[in-house]
Formats: C-alpha cells, structure tokens, sequence
C-alpha cells in the first residue's frame, strides 16, 4: 500500500513472473523504456496492450508569473507525455468506485422523492388499510373463535388475542365519543345561530325562543337516542348534561345585549396618575395605542401637548364607535396612523 | 507505434524470438498491473511514475441539453513524466 515500486523492483517481479534472471529482466525493461521513449521523442505514439497509451502533446506558449520574483514570464511553447490507460486497466483501478454512476442533477431529487414514495408506498398501505378494515375484521374474529373452538382452544386464543378485544371496544367508545362530539358541536352551532338571529329581530323573542325550544328539545332526545343504539352508555349522560345547559344559555343571551351595549358605548372618564400616557390608556380601551389619537382630539380643551399630559388630568375617553375605532380593521388603524402622523408633525 | 511494432523491434534490439518479448511485456504489464491495483506507484527510472489517483466528484454541464450532471469520483492512473524526460522535451523545438 503506498510503497513505490521502482525498476529493480519490478524486474524481481516480473523475473520471478517469466522465470528468468533478475538482470536480464532489468535490461528488457530498460529496453523497453528506452525504446518507448525514443518513439515519443520522434513524435510517435505508444500504444501497449493491456496498459495504455503514451502520447507527446505539443503546448502551446502561455503567459505566467514567476512566484519568487513577482514577474511575468511566458512559458515557451513545449511538449508533454499525456498517458490514457487502456479501458480494462482503468475499470480494473476505479473498481472500488464503480458502484457510482453520472446522475442527472435536477432530477436526482425527484428520482429520490419516487424513490421514498416507492418504498413508502408499501407502508402507507398496511398504514391505512388497518384504520379503515381492520377493526371490521377484528370485530368479526373473536366470536368465529368462541363459537367453533373446542373450550382449551378457544382459552389458549383468548390469552393470546386479548389486544384485539380490547381494541375494538376502545374504537367503538371512541366512535361513540366522536359522534357525541359532534352533534353537541353542531348543537351548538345552531343556538348561536339563533342567538345571532335573537339579536337581529328582538321583538320577536319571546314567541320565537318558546317554540325554537319545543322544536330543539324532541331533536336532542333524537339525538340521544340514536346514541343509545351505538352502545355509548356514557355518552348518553354527557348529552343529557349538554341538553340542559344548552337552553339556559339561548335564555340569557337575548335579555343582556342591549345593556351590554350601552355600558360598552357610553363615555368614560380617567383621571390621569403618574406614569399614565395616552398611548397607554389607549392599548387599554381599544387594543391599539395608536389610538391615542382620538383621545388626543376628544380632550384637546384639556390637553395641550399630547406628550406631556399633566397629573390629575380627568380626560374623557369616547366609545370606539364614535370614531370608528376597530383594531381589527386595517382601514381603521390606519386612519389613525394618518392621524397620528399629523399630530406628531404639528 | 503499437504493442506488435514494439515487439518487433524490441526483438530486433535484444536478438530475442518475438514470442519471447511479447511473453515478457506481458509480464511486466501484469506485474504493473497488480501493484497499481494495490495503490503502490510504479516507477519507470527516467521515464515517469505511474500512479492511482482519485479525481472528485463534479458537476459538469451539458452543452447540447443545459443539464446539470453529477460526474461520481473515481481513481485514474495518472502518469507523471520524469524530470529528465520532460528535460529533453524542452530541447526539442517545436
């Protein structure tokens, strides 16, 4: 491994291999090479079996820099032996890199990805199949062995399928859990909606939240019933439970709204203490501080500047709909952005 | 010049049969051969060294289809010329 083999080297080598004298060995290589070398010098090419072949390239002139002195030189056109292994040395060589074949770069990506799928594409498979027919079939397994095995059998395969049993019943509670989920979801969805509607025609909830409720009850215990035959026992009792708590809260809802509302849009006041800043009270009221601004314009008889608001202050602060104040609406806050700039500009 | 012409004058030069060189290039080559595949160098006393070495991966692109391909490394036999060869290289003029 790394060792340099030099000519007497090789003419052991090759004597032993031919049977002959190690000198006289030595002197055909020495030939040889000297022939070889003398064909190249006359401008010839060497081709040798099973090794390759040796040519003299003529080089052309070139410009380049002499590394001590920092200068250019040209280098003067010349020759060079060029050597191109024969095709059986050359695979012979590379063969511990064989295996690596020229791949196509924007592809090889790809070729990965399908490759994975490829693989993948067995596990999807015994990944899916189990979640859509497997439980059908587990269901189906326990009783066939109960009913047709012998009693020492059949206990041997209750010991050893018990995680089968298991499983299906957990899926089925599961299943019962999810359905169950499901209609309180919708459920609810529907009294919000009717809350939504409540809300819109006001002068009508009385008569409306009495019959809805006739109507909505006999749908739940639809419900609730349809549950019972999916063998959910628990489920049952949650349902009950979501049936009653549902209708008390279509009850308040319709009665606070309007008084929230006003709570919400009358004008407050704030006495301004140390520390206080407009943009503060107005992160506070509005979720923004940059609407400060209306603040600012509210109480411009008490305020002069803006950025020095004295203590003991009492400002009034407005309701967000006095001015349109919505931290939501981009319109909006900008709008006050707008606003912001002029001021600050002043 | 091939490896028959070869024989021939080499047979010429040391009074030998030509079977005889042609049975003993082809030993020497085998012999080069096999210490090459077990990466020592060769060298051929004021003709050069013949030795493995590993060119790099690359990426090199396709003139003709502007595709981007991934050339895998691989060993070569490389040939460095000796100095006094190359020396005489230079004396000839081109």
């Amino acid at each position: 491994m790394n060792e340099k083999i030099n000519l007497q080297d090789l003419a052991a080598l090759s004597a032993k291999k031919s049977n002959i004298d190690a000198q006289e060995a030595e002197a055909f290589l020495k030939e040889l090479i000297k022939t070889i070398q003398e064909t190249l010098l006359n401008g010839d090419l060497v081709r040798i079996k099973n090794l390759g072949t040796f040519k003299r390239l003529a080089v052309s002139a070139r410009e380049s820099v002499d590394v001590t002195t920092g200068n250019r030189v040209i280098i003067p056109a010349h020759y060079k032996i060029s050597f191109t292994p024969d095709n059986g040395l050359a695979h012979a060589v590379n063969e511990p890199f064989s295996l690596f074949d020229t791949l196509e770069l924007d592809d090889t990506e790809e070729i990965n990805n399908e490759f994975d799928n490829k693989e993948k594409g067995a596990d999807h498979r015994s990944d899916i199949l189990p979640d859509n027919e497997e439980p059908v079939v587990r269901i189906e397994e326990p009783p066939l062995f109960t009913n047709t095995d012998s009693d020492p059998e059949k206990t041997l395969q209750q010991l050893t399928y018990p995680p089968f049993q298991y499983v299906k019943i957990k899926n089925q509670r599961s299943r019962g859990l999810w359905g169950t989920l499901f209609y309180t979801i919708l459920i609810i969805c529907l009294t919000s909606f009717l809350a939504y509607l409540y809300m819109l025609d006001k002068t009508d909830i009385a008569v409306t939240l009495l019959s809805d409720n006739d109507i909505e009850t006999p749908n739940l215990q639809k419900n609730t019933v349809f549950m019972k035959d999916s063998t959910a026992i628990d489920s049952i009792t949650v349902k009950e439970d979501s049936t009653t708590i549902i209708p008390t809260t279509i009850i308040d809802v319709p009665t606070t709204p309007e008084d929230t509302d006003e709570i919400i849009e009358s004008t407050k006041q704030h006495t301004m203490r140390s520390g206080d800043r407009l943009t503060l009270i107005a992160l506070n009221e509005y979720g923004h501080k940059v609407f400060w601004v209306y603040l600012y314009e509210e109480n411009k008889d008490s305020i002069k500047n803006p950025n020095i608001v004295p203590k003991g202050t009492i400002i009034r602060i407005p309701p967000a709909s006095k001015y349109g104040i919505n931290k939501n609406d981009p319109e909006s806050v900008q709008k006050a952005v707008e606003l912001q700039q002029k001021y600050t500009n002043l | 010049m091939n490896s028959t012409e070869l024989t021939t004058e080499l047979a010429q030069k040391l009074l030998l049969s030509k079977k005889e060189v042609a049975q003993r290039l082809d030993d020497a080559i085998a012999v080069i051969t096999a210490e090459l595949l077990k990466n020592n160098s060769v060298a051929l006393y004021n003709f050069g060294t013949l030795e493995i070495k590993k060119r790099d991966e690359r990426i090199s692109v396709n003139p003709a289809s502007g595709k981007r391909m991934l050339v895998p490394p691989k060993l070569i036999v490389k040939f460095k010329t000796a100095n006094i060869l190359k020396e005489k290289l230079k004396e000839e003029t081109i």
